[in-house]
């Protein structure tokens, strides 16, 4: 095992300039003491491998541009679901229902969502659902996936098996008289057995254990090692990138899931956080309300928005705890070494 | 019924094929077979009578018009004597139209409601797929005690679905004998026509406001050109062009099907059905004024008067900072719902007009009920009896006590009265208004008119006087077909749909005629026949739309 | 190896294979308030019934429009966007900006179509804005010509940062040695991404080109039902609202399921066809190993 490229102390300069970044202004001055400290402060360590050239300013300027633009498109609808679940309600009545800045923010709709003890459970419906939902899920597809990389039995039968839970479904109510057969109905495991396995993650996970270089697989294989081992000690180490991927899409899968919800529980205090936003944010929209006549009373707009941010957070807080393992050369930098 | 024709031509053809079951739902089905019509005029609807002691501060009618209570009623009546469930516990699928409440663990004023009715309420409540739910509870041939069936929301074939799995009620309400339960017999006969399929009556009504859909106007706003009621259709345009500002201010809300709507009464469009002189019917948009007011309605399009999002969830809010000038509320009681979002502003109603001269405007009543909640098939006649006390206790109207229960909880820990208001107290807000709209969407006495600010049930009450003078009822409430059943919605969806896009100017008035002839082909004409069959003689012939 | 395969044959059992065999009311006439085992058997009927039905047509000639728009201009772009990410040096803006891209995903459609409102929409920022300067609003949304490019640019908007996240899982997967001996051979930017980071990217694009090039005839349901009405139906109906309307709110459950059922055909058939090609050009595609 050797260093990571992306730790190499930075700018080292081992490598022979190319005789573009000669002529590049932006390394001269970025060899400048202060400025290159703020930059530092501000955004962290380059970690410029030392080998590459620094960007020309036409191509990086295009970049920051593409980069401020995007962040922008998506930053400022966010502020506003953000400042809209913060203002007041005369406010949104004023701007007809969204604002982007709230003039007088107050934390009202997040006392009132709090008050009642629903928002709570829900979210600690999903924390459960969605933790021992991945976990779960992963072990399962680990398992398939491993077994149907190698060689095996009856594998090419199985695969095809699996490639064709991708384009049916099972429908309705079929679904359901499983989940009730299986004693299932309005218990919380209705909202995890049937999502452990998933084929599109099967395949996206099988594809990456099928690209771990065999002669690591066989040499263990030479040196006895079981199966099991094999998986264990080599596989998953080598994968934690692509676990990393499948158990963010299985968790996000769990933590956004609200239709099994909404046949198989009906006990609202087994309800995910899913369901109740989904209340919250199609009230007053309802065609079927306004077909039978029935006068709704939504909402106010900041309660929705407030439980918006809510059920959004949690599992926004998950993402940049699984960014490091996208992190460069995590894989075939320590195979090769 | 020629869907169960069909099912048995196919039995024979597949002969083997039909498995023992099959035979024992197709027959037990059959019972009332083709029989529909003639059932239906044999039957003895639940005779009405209005519960004593109310104390309205101004009368409703026959017609439909409100009780206006101006202040919440000093004493309040009890209906019932004893408490309703005697099993331990009852359970119920149903829908929320309100934001969830609490769960029942958790909710005093569910647990006091429970405490009154003496068990259980066990509700399953919806919040949204209603038509999945039903159909998968349906499926698994596991019922609860009782489910509320909505009418034309995707509950289809909906005669051999009741027959197959609920329960007869005829002989339990029919005639005199609903009199042992007082707040059913207090449900109004075109209520109960809505509870009735194949000449049977499977479960209460749930009656919802007689009145139809009208135009709201935000008065600030109209003021600056004279007003919000018009004398013609022209006008009214005119008016629109005026009040809308490019780019800030909108006359009209953007739901077209409702707008439309409204610009069909002024043109004398028959609500849903024509009655002709030899009781065959013609369908709304078969009619001359149909295509008139689909004229009219694309120039209104074409004028930019309507807000250009067509799928704006926050009419209300526009509606309420004046810059949309006009939505269409469900009935005239949504004038004073609009001060939910500015507590400044009564809305004002526009009265239906002839939208040229010599038309007679019509004012469409509304199907009056939001459906009814039929009980799972069961030969108990305990249990029925259990459910129909219950049914009975949660149907009491506004002035009873377990009104005031069921929808406010228990005075003194829910809500308290102040200044002739009732104002909810400690956890109500959370755990009142989701338990409330759930259970009224599956039982409720007659609407009454009551709001904080006693002028506003005054203004309201004289505008559903005026509209009542223009009123018209669709013919066929409570007749039932099962070409309509079967695949009304789908054609009348599809049919619809070319409406909307002729409104906006992506179709042609000869695109849209096409479509009827469609609409006629793939079992329109079918659907008017069989009502035409079951049409019952006190349904009066349509006026003519000439003054 | 076999032992490892039991948890997930069970779960394909008791969540597909059992309850897929309800499928069969694709070839009944079947209604929710009578067993399966109950209702009567009526061949391909329903099928044929689909074959004659415009609207069914008219469904699913938009749903393959769509879905091609979808694959030809949505698909790069969260390849770009890892590439994108990837070339990023510094590590606190890497995180910021993956994060930030990542987000919209958790908004639901209904919450997205109204923020596009309130930017595109006729009463929205941008057209405010022309109006209040003379000229005419644009219809951003409500125009049925250009609605395949609004779904495109809505689900752009909401999914490319999600699809990112697999293209970096595969960027990380490749040896960073190989850039920086390309790099000492004198390999600029723009041909080490040529000649390495593509071809290493290629089997994770290859295998999810094949994944989407399978499910052309599912390209979504709330987002279209959502902007039905600004968009008119001819224009919004795909397989999955035709299959709503008719199976669930028509109630005609079997037509549904005989949707259904040709839709997955049609799926299977693709890929299997897709994958075929893939091995002709090389390619692993989604079940061929490579060679060991």
């Amino acid at each position: 095992m050797t260093a990571r490229p992306d730790t190499l102390p930075e700018e080292t300069s081992t490598a022979p300039p190319t005789s573009r970044d000669a002529r590049s202004p932006e390394r001269r001055k970025g060899r400048g003491g202060v400025h290159r400290r703020i930059w530092g402060f501000v955004f962290g360590e380059s970690t410029r491998p030392a080998w590459m050239e620094k960007p020309s300013y036409p191509l990086a300027a295009a970049k920051t541009f593409v980069i401020i633009a995007i962040s922008i498109s998506i930053l400022v609808p966010m502020l506003v679901v953000v400042s809209t679940s913060l203002a007041s309600g005369e406010q949104i009545r004023e701007a007809g229902g969204y604002v982007l800045f709230p003039t007088d923010p107050t934390l009202e709709a997040y006392t009132t969502i709090f008050a009642s003890p629903l928002v709570f459970r829900s979210l600690g419906v999903s924390v459960f659902v969605t933790v021992v939902g991945t976990l779960l899920a992963l072990f399962v597809t680990i398992c398939m996936a491993y077994a149907l990389s190698r060689p095996v039995l009856g594998g090419k039968f199985m695969l095809m098996a699996i490639i064709l839970t991708l384009f049916f479904s099972p429908g309705l109510i079929p679904m359901f008289l499983m989940i009730k057969q299986l004693g299932l109905l309005n218990s919380i495991w209705s909202l995890i057995l049937p999502g452990v396995f998933a084929g599109f993650n099967f395949i996206v996970m099988r594809s990456f254990f099928m690209g771990i270089p065999s002669e690591l697989t066989e040499a263990a294989r030479i040196d006895g090692a079981s199966d099991f081992r094999i998986l264990r000690t080599i596989v998953l180490p080598l994968s934690k990138a692509v676990i990393a991927v499948i158990g963010l899409f299985y968790a996000v899968g769990f933590w956004n899931s609200f239709f099994n919800a909404m046949l198989y529980i009906n006990d609202q205090s087994l309800w995910p956080v899913q369901m109740i936003l989904r209340s919250y944010v199609i009230q007053g929209t309802s065609l079927t309300a306004d077909q039978l006549g029935v006068q709704q009373s939504p909402p106010p707009q900041s309660i929705k928005m407030a439980v918006v941010v809510v059920a959004l957070i949690p599992i926004v807080l998950v993402y940049p705890f699984l960014q490091k393992y996208f992190s460069k050369g995590v894989i075939t930098g320590a195979i090769k070494g | 019924m020629r869907y169960q024709i069909r099912r048995r031509d196919l039995f024979t053809l597949t002969g083997a094929a039909a498995v023992a079951g099959g035979v024992a739902a197709c027959s037990s089905s059959s019972g009332s077979g083709n029989g529909g019509a003639d059932a239906s005029a044999s039957l003895a609807l639940p005779t009405y009578q209005a519960l004593e002691g109310l104390t309205p501060d101004l009368e409703g009618n026959e017609d439909g018009l409100h009780n206006v209570y101006l202040e919440a009623p000093e004493t309040l009546i009890r209906t019932t004597e004893k408490k309703p469930i005697s099993s331990g516990e009852i359970t119920a699928l149903t829908q929320t139209f309100a934001t969830p409440p609490t769960p029942m663990d958790a909710n005093p004023f569910w647990q006091r409601l429970n405490k009154a009715v003496g068990g259980t309420l066990a509700l399953d409540i919806a919040i949204d797929s209603y038509p999945e739910k039903f159909a998968t509870i349906l499926a698994s041939g596991d019922l609860p005690d009782l489910m509320w069936v909505p009418p034309n929301q995707g509950i289809p074939n909906i005669g051999p679905m009741l027959e197959a799995q609920f329960t007869d009620l005829t002989d339990y309400v029919s005639g005199d004998a609903v009199l042992d339960y007082p707040n059913l017999a207090a449900l109004t006969p075109s209520s109960w026509r809505t509870a009735v399929v194949n000449g049977r009556i499977w479960g209460a009504p749930i009656p919802s406001t007689p009145f139809g859909q009208v135009y709201l106007g935000n008065p600030t706003v109209w003021e600056e050109v004279g007003g919000f009621q018009s004398a013609t259709a022209e006008e009214f345009l005119e008016k629109c062009k005026d009040v809308t500002i490019a780019g800030k201010r909108w006359a009209l809300e953007p739901f077209l099907p409702n707008a439309f709507h409204m610009f069909g009464e002024w043109f004398g469009v028959p609500n849903q059905y024509r009655v002709n002189e030899d009781r065959t019917l013609t369908a709304g948009h078969q009619t001359d004024e149909y295509l008139e007011a689909l004229e009219y309605a694309q120039k209104v399009f074409a004028a930019g008067v309507f807000y250009p999002d067509l799928n704006h969830a926050e009419t209300a809010q526009d509606f309420a900072n004046g810059s949309i000038a006009a939505m269409v509320s469900v009935g005239p009681r949504g004038a004073s719902e609009v001060r939910r979002d500015n507590p400044e502003l009564l809305a004002d109603i526009l009265v239906p007009f002839s939208a040229v001269e010599g038309r007679r405007p019509v004012y469409d009543m509304g199907y009056g009920t939001v459906g009814f909640t039929p009980f799972k098939q069961t030969d108990d006649e305990a249990k029925v009896r259990e459910l129909l006390d219950l049914v009975n206790w949660l149907s009491a109207p506004f002035g009873t006590t377990e009104y005031m229960q069921k929808n406010y909880g228990t005075e003194g820990e829910d809500y308290s009265v102040e200044d002739g208001n009732y104002v909810p107290t400690g956890s109500a807000e959370a755990d009142v208004p989701g338990l409330r709209s759930a259970l009224q969407i599956m039982t409720a006495g007659e609407g009454v008119i009551y709001n904080p600010i006693p002028s506003d049930s005054e203004y309201i009450y004289a505008k559903e006087q005026e509209l009542l003078e223009l009123m018209m009822r669709r013919p066929t409430n409570g007749l039932y077909s099962d070409t309509s059943s079967k695949k009304g919605t789908e054609i009348s969806t599809r049919l619809n749909d070319v409406r909307n896009d002729v409104m906006q100017g992506r179709k042609t008035i000869d695109d849209f005629q096409a479509a009827v002839k469609e609409w006629e082909e793939a079992g329109g004409k079918q659907i008017l026949e069989e009502f035409a069959e079951v049409l019952p003689e006190d349904v009066p012939v349509t006026p003519s739309t000439t003054l | 190896m076999l032992v490892l395969m039991i948890p997930g044959a069970i779960a394909l059992l008791l969540f597909f294979y059992v309850p897929i065999l309800g499928n069969v009311i694709a070839f009944q006439d079947y209604q929710p308030y009578y067993s399966i085992t109950e209702a009567p058997f009526v061949g391909f009927e329903k099928f044929l019934a689909l074959a004659d039905d415009s609207r069914f047509l008219l469904a699913l000639r938009n749903t393959m429009v769509y879905a091609a728009f979808q694959l030809v201009l949505f698909f790069p772009l969260p390849i770009l966007l890892a590439l994108i990410v990837d070339s990023v040096m510094s590590p606190r803006m890497r995180k910021a900006f993956q994060s930030i891209v990542y987000l919209p995903h958790f908004l639901s459609w209904v919450l997205v179509i109204a923020l596009f409102q309130q930017m595109l929409g006729g009463a929205g920022l941008i057209n405010q804005f022309l109006m209040r300067g003379g000229l005419d609003p644009i219809p951003f949304m409500t125009n049925s010509d250009s609605f395949a490019l609004l779904i495109v640019v809505e689900v752009a908007w909401k999914d490319a940062g999600w699809g990112m996240i697999i293209f970096l899982a595969a960027l990380s997967a490749i040896d960073q040695s190989l850039y920086e001996s390309a790099a000492a051979d004198g390999a600029g930017r723009v041909r080490r991404t040529w000649h390495i980071t593509l071809p290493g990217m290629r089997p994770v694009i290859v295998l999810l080109l094949i994944l989407n090039l399978g499910s052309i005839l599912t390209v979504g349901f709330e987002q279209f039902i959502l902007q039905r009405d600004a968009v008119g139906a001819d224009t919004a109906e795909v397989l999955d609202t035709y299959s709503y309307y008719t199976g669930v709110i028509g109630g005609d459950w079997s037509m549904g399921a005989a949707a259904g059922l040709a839709k997955g055909v049609v799926g299977t058939v693709l890929i299997l066809i897709a994958n075929k090609v893939a091995h002709m050009l090389g390619e692993d595609g989604i079940y061929r190993g490579r060679p060991q």
